[in-house]
């Protein structure tokens, strides 16, 4: 039933038609049906080529995302209490983008105080921490969800207590309780990085696709985006489709299978750093490195190196920048002095070419690292 | 679960039995499923790919290969999963990028691991249960070690560390030689030595081992300090052969682990079991997972595989250890 | 180590041993009643009503599967499958009502099937087959996870609000789920002490061997706890997704865990035959009150996971050597 309804996404995804998602009603940030136009992100020819990628597979929600708030009901002057309610801590990307929120709220000195939480991947704390945060009296509460479709309820008890709330970095998503979004659209990294891949290849070949955890927005509409792509391209074939879960190890595990599979693999689709280094590492080790292109990746510090040391595996980045989380305090600071905001502000997802790429690369700095302009003392490791 | 040792195993106590019937049907099922898998795919029986999944094995392998001594106590330790991680992400901080500080960082990786099993041991050895005992032990680890790192990781490990440790020696993963040698060291240990004689008699019976002036408390310690040494090897392992890793990349290896020390036949009820039993365990859970990859099965296939495989041939062993001891 | 020297009778000679062996004998109960003090003086809000009922909100499915945990725990076994099957029950539950309250009576008709099938297929090997629990257990954990994901990769349905009350709801100012956990309770202890059923738990917990010889039928009542565990699981299930509004397929995940970990918090032994539920209701409000009071105190989250573990450990630890030293008494 749900194979039917993914099929279903892809198939609206490519004909460009604005239709809200049919499948599943209360999940709206993990399965947001496309809808239309341009993202004001995406410069640098994500897809250039003969096909015209971006037109034929439009980035979804960007109409949504520009739709007015009204602040008017949560303006409230000084002193601020930010709240922030991370799903999980666990792996670079957030702690960054965590340090880029308690850095955006040090800029702004109407927010005196900070208060954190951390759900560690359990969307029944995360309910918890919420409550609790409105219990606090917090100003504002900005979050990443462990799963959207799940905090609904709660917080649009925030937003009824007068607290307005801002989604950052999990996509898009006009589900009710969330006031605002400040998110990169995974989406155009998809596109770019399918677009890419198959220009590389000349649009002919075998490839195998990676994605990050089952169910999140990333996984979602990078594979969104990929099948679209695909659909242009009749010569390229997706041999298979495996969830790296943001992790190297799980990612080489997989690859290994691969390689025992299928004598011969022409690309690898895998937005996600991360979890291009395991994949690499695996055909490094299996002696097959020659048949492989990648797709562009994000900026993750070990998949930076990895491309800085081989440049003919280079295919440039598309970007996924942590700073996102300082953006989203920019909008909760608007929304919290009444200004006009928009319902989503994008970041990000801009394309980096390589020889651009392989100079952000920090070789003293280890793998789980994202290139930064934090202070010092915001930086995440001691 | 805790069985009161009845007199006909105070005399089986210490005496070696050949190998079990139900031994026997686990290599049967290992090398079953290496014949359908090869059957299925054709790149399955390469020897590349076989040594392959001896290397995927040998994280869990070798936790699995201390559990055992564990287990044979009548004890169980959960806490492996928070000990590799933090054992691999501490191991990479010391070595910095460095491969001058390797030796430091394996030093520091078996103190690490004997004082957290020895810690275990303790409690353990004064009745505290140990499945709950480790369980927070392990929680505490990993949020030690998040608190540690922010949850980016410490540094670089040293480039020769991964590079010696995950080649290959012609078709021979280093791994999988590292493996089979602490398993062979272990397997040593538990069947000619004193050492591992009185393992054997303080899980197969207590009361006997304490009468014969045995200090059962001190086998127990020692029986954790040596799967926290064990848990500690894994973390380095890891390591090696992916990296550092990240807090999710640990979760659910106790459990493996556990499952392939049952699988390998050890049993709770103490006393009986070995290495090789719990080396089995691990190949044939990594088998059926390199199986369900193969296949192309989707995440869902290779759990209920993994659960399946796991309810299976456990419910196979209880039913012939049934019949065997003729309850 | 001084904490258990004994004299003779094996009575601790030491003031930390004899106050180990106090903390463990009045059991959780005293931790309750120092949280409660430290929360009500020490940290605003605390006290406050909406405060206190969010409190039984963020408890009551927990409360509900761990009070099924504690009859498993009782018969010296243990159940790690429930995380996993409330987790399929709020996906199944949510997937089928699919925002429409006239199939609310389908979807609980289905968790209680759900719960059923599970607590036989469990109780059955256990009993058939001598399958150590917490293998098969696990084993089953892993499969039920697969079944989530055969249904669906992604958070699928919704409830409807009618079916939302069952969780944010109040009666007469008390939160719905907590009533509906606190009628369990009443249950559970009644069966516990006042049915046969509740005594041949315990002679089974104790020594499964003298009970078989006693005639009690030790098959029976283990099938008949396991079906229990799985049945109050679907409940909490339900309850899971009333919360959560929609099906999101790692809901379960830990429940398993944190419902031991409040049963051994409330004085249950692991090895069996001795405890109760009124322990574990301890246990919960302990867990319930140290989350809520951290948040409340905004400690960092890293912070917290170690303050949890060590309490873990320190409370089994205690109640452990406790009884211990009650052991070496005999």
């Amino acid at each position: 039933m749900t194979l039917l309804a993914s099929l279903a996404l892809a198939l609206a995804a490519c004909t460009s038609t604005a239709s809200p998602s049919a499948s599943s009603p209360a999940g709206g940030g993990a399965s947001s049906a496309p809808s239309s136009a341009p993202s004001a992100a995406a410069s640098g020819g994500a897809g250039g080529g003969a096909v015209d990628v971006e037109k034929s597979c439009p980035t979804p929600d960007a109409e949504k995302a520009a739709a007015a708030v009204d602040t008017a009901k949560f303006k409230t002057d000084g002193p601020w209490t930010l709240g922030v309610s991370a799903g999980y801590l666990s792996n670079a990307w957030v702690a960054f983008n965590n340090a880029y929120v308690s850095y955006g709220a040090s800029l702004e000195p109407r927010y005196t105080s900070v208060v954190r939480s951390d759900a560690g991947f359990d969307v029944n704390k995360q309910v918890a921490d919420i409550e609790d945060m409105i219990t606090k009296n917090v100003s504002g509460i900005i979050y990443w969800p462990v799963d959207n479709g799940a905090l609904s309820t709660v917080l649009q008890k925030a937003e009824a207590a007068g607290i307005p709330t801002v989604n950052v970095a999990n996509g898009f998503s006009d589900q009710a309780g969330i006031t605002a979004n400040a998110q990169i659209d995974n989406y155009i990294n998809g596109r770019t990085a399918a677009a890419k891949l198959v220009e590389s290849l000349g649009g002919k070949g075998e490839i195998v696709s990676v994605l990050p955890i089952a169910g999140t927005n990333s996984a979602t509409l990078q594979d969104a985006a990929l099948k679209c792509v695909l659909g242009l391209y009749p010569d390229i074939k997706l041999l298979d489709t495996q969830n790296g879960d943001w992790d190297t190890a799980k990612s080489k595990t997989i690859t290994e299978a691969w390689l025992q599979r299928f004598p011969k693999i022409d690309g690898v689709y895998s937005p996600s750093g991360q979890m291009s280094l395991g994949v690499a590492e695996a055909f490094d080790e299996a002696g097959r490195m020659d048949e492989v292109t990648f797709s562009p990746a994000d900026e993750y510090n070990g998949w930076l190196k990895w491309i800085a040391a081989h440049p003919d595996k280079n295919s440039g980045l598309s970007t996924f920048p942590t700073s996102v989380g300082k953006t989203a305090v920019e909008v909760m600071t608007g929304i919290l002095d009444g200004k006009a905001t928009t319902k989503g502000t994008w970041a990000g997802a801009e394309y980096v070419a390589p020889d651009a790429a392989a100079k952000l690369a920090s070789p003293e700095r280890p793998d789980d690292w994202w290139p930064n302009d934090l202070p010092d003392s915001f930086l995440p490791s001691k | 679960m805790t069985d009161v040792p009845s007199a006909a195993t105070a005399t089986r106590a210490g005496v070696r039995l050949p190998i079990a019937p139900a031994r026997i049907g686990l290599v049967l099922a290992i090398v079953g499923l290496c014949l359908v898998a090869g059957w299925l795919s054709p790149g399955f029986l390469t020897p590349n790919n076989l040594l392959n999944v001896v290397r995927q094995a040998s994280v869990v392998g070798v936790a699995a290969i201390g559990l055992t001594f564990v287990v044979l106590v009548r004890g169980v330790d959960v806490s492996v999963a928070g000990v590799i991680t933090v054992v691999a992400t501490i191991a990479t901080g010391v070595m910095n990028g460095s491969d001058a500080n390797i030796p430091l960082a394996v030093a520091v990786a078996i103190v690490l691991g004997l004082a957290i099993g020895t810690f275990n041991g303790l409690l353990a050895s004064r009745g505290v249960h140990p499945f709950i005992l480790t369980l927070g032990v392990g929680v505490a680890l990993l949020g030690l070690t998040q608190l540690f790192t922010g949850g980016t990781s410490l540094g670089n490990p040293a480039p020769s560390f991964r590079s010696v440790l995950n080649a290959r020696i012609g078709p021979v993963p280093v791994l999988a030689i590292v493996f089979f040698v602490l398993a062979g060291i272990a397997a040593l240990v538990h069947g000619r030595t004193t050492f591992g004689r009185r393992i054997v008699l303080v899980g197969a019976n207590p009361l006997a081992a304490r009468l014969s002036g045995v200090s059962v408390n001190r086998y127990v310690i020692l029986a954790y300090a040596t799967s926290g040494l064990t848990a500690a090897l894994a973390g380095l392992v890891l390591l090696a052969r992916s990296g550092p890793p990240s807090n999710f990349t640990g979760m659910g290896l106790e459990f493996q682990a556990l499952a392939a020390v049952i699988l390998g036949g050890t049993s709770f009820a103490g006393g009986k079991g070995g290495v090789w039993g719990s080396v089995a365990g691990a190949l044939a859970m990594a088998l059926a997972l390199n199986l369900v990859n193969i296949l192309g099965l989707p995440f869902s296939a290779q759990q209920i595989v993994q659960g399946a495989v796991i309810i299976l041939i456990a419910a196979a062993y209880a039913a012939v250890r049934k019949e065997s001891a003729g309850d | 180590m001084t904490v258990t020297t004994t004299t003779a009778l094996g009575r601790p000679t030491s003031a930390l041993g004899r106050s180990v062996n106090a903390l463990g004998r009045a059991g959780t109960w005293w931790i309750v009643v120092a949280l409660v003090v430290i929360g009500l003086v020490g940290v605003s809000q605390f006290g406050s009503a909406t405060n206190l009922q969010n409190l039984l909100r963020q408890g009551s499915a927990l409360g509900i599967v761990a009070i099924g945990q504690t009859l498993v725990i009782l018969t010296g076994g243990m159940d790690l499958s429930v995380g996993a099957l409330m987790g399929l029950v709020a996906v199944l539950a949510n997937g089928t009502m699919a925002g429409r309250p006239e199939n609310i009576p389908a979807a609980v008709a289905i968790a209680i099937v759900a719960g059923l099938a599970v607590g036989l297929f469990n109780g059955t090997m256990i009993v058939k087959t001598r399958i150590n629990p917490i293998i098969l257990t696990f084993g089953m954990l892993s499969v039920l996870q697969g079944l989530i994901f055969v249904y669906t990769d992604k958070t699928v349905g919704s409830s409807p609000p009618e079916f939302q009350a069952l969780a944010y709801g109040s009666i007469a100012g008390i939160p719905t789920p907590a009533l509906l956990c606190a009628v369990i309770l009443v249950g559970a202890w009644a069966l516990l002490r006042y049915t046969g059923f509740g005594r041949y738990l315990y002679a089974v917990g104790g020594n499964a061997d003298h009970a078989r010889r006693a005639g009690i039928p030790t098959g029976r009542v283990l099938l008949a706890t396991y079906v229990l565990s799985s049945l109050l699981a679907a409940i909490a299930g339900l309850v899971l997704a009333a919360r959560l509004g929609t099906g999101y397929t790692l809901a379960g995940l830990g429940f398993e865990i944190d419902a031991v970990v409040v049963v051994v918090l409330g004085g249950t032994a692991l090895t069996g035959g001795r405890g109760g539920v009124i322990g574990t209701l301890a246990g919960l409000l302990v867990l319930s009150m140290v989350n809520n009071l951290l948040n409340l105190l905004a400690v960092s989250a890293y912070v917290q996971q170690v303050i949890k573990g060590v309490i873990v450990v320190a409370a089994v630890a205690v109640s452990g050597i406790a009884e211990h030293n009650r052991r070496n008494q005999r």
